[in-house]
């Protein structure tokens, strides 16, 4: 059977070819890099983790992490002892392919990532929001985490 | 030709192709992306999907620390067979997952024709 769908002909322009070559080998490495250069457990542990993001302000820490295409319920949070563990697992909806598989680029199975925190968080305080396939979480620091000023009296 | 901007590169999204009984299905991963800014087209046999990631929401008091996501566009052109209904193609946004469902033409049945 015919492919129904496949990637366009690239335009004749040979400088946009090698643009486009330029552009897939970016988002390769993308993929790659960040999916299994910078994982914190051993490479049996799980098939893949997500990019994430940490910022920082005087009151919180900030965690985005990317979860595209997964369901709330499917991602588990904890904060232990200064360590931040995002896991979880993507299903593949294996039983509505029943006529065929075409082409398959996304990442399924488990995933684990785990992140030393910077600063103590207060670990009962953690919020967590699920948008656009981005997992946010907001760590309040603990009081004594927090930067003071401490002003010095010079005689 | 695509203009790009080297602060937010235009990527592939990665995307599953699988058939089901009526119809080809298309779900194409863009974390980031909120829905006003996945985008379809159809233009002659060409499907073209597009997605731009929000800008931060963060407020300004937040410096990042460590950054493994960036600013970036996705775009990704796949040309339409024959067999797919153009008009009725339908197209659904969440999570992330941009899922398009491409309706396929009911094939013609044979005429039996009986002999007399």
């Amino acid at each position: 059977m015919n492919l129904m769908l496949q990637k366009k002909p690239t335009n004749r322009n040979p400088f946009a070819d090698l643009l486009d070559i330029q552009r897939e080998m970016n988002s390769l490495f993308d993929v790659s890099l960040h999916r299994w250069g910078s994982r914190d457990e051993g490479l049996l542990e799980s098939a893949w983790a997500p990019a994430i993001d940490i910022h920082d302000s005087k009151d919180n820490l900030v965690v985005k992490a990317e979860l595209p295409g997964l369901k709330k319920e499917d991602i588990d949070v904890s904060v232990q002892n200064g360590t931040l563990v995002i896991k979880g697992e993507k299903k593949e909806e294996t039983e509505k392919r029943e006529k065929g598989v075409i082409r398959t680029e996304r990442f399924y199975g488990s995933f684990h990532r785990a992140i030393s925190l910077p600063t103590a968080v207060d670990e009962s305080k953690v919020k967590a929001a699920y948008k656009n396939g981005v997992l946010e979480l907001t760590l309040p620091k603990k009081e004594e985490a927090k930067p003071k000023q401490i002003k010095v009296n010079v005689d | 030709m695509l203009t790009q901007n080297p602060e937010s590169p235009v990527l592939f999204p990665p995307v599953d192709i699988f058939e089901t009984e009526h119809e080809v299905v298309l779900e194409a991963e863009m974390a980031g992306v909120p829905k006003e800014g996945a985008q379809l087209a159809i233009e002659g046999d060409e499907l073209t999907i597009t997605g731009n990631t929000a800008e931060s929401d963060l407020p300004k008091e937040y410096t990042p620390l460590y950054a493994e996501r960036r600013p970036r566009q996705y775009r990704r052109v796949f040309v339409l067979g024959a067999e797919v209904q153009k008009d009725k193609i339908r197209a659904h946004y969440e999570n992330g997952l941009l899922r398009i469902n491409l309706p396929k033409a009911e094939k013609p049945q044979p005429k039996k024709i009986a002999i007399e």
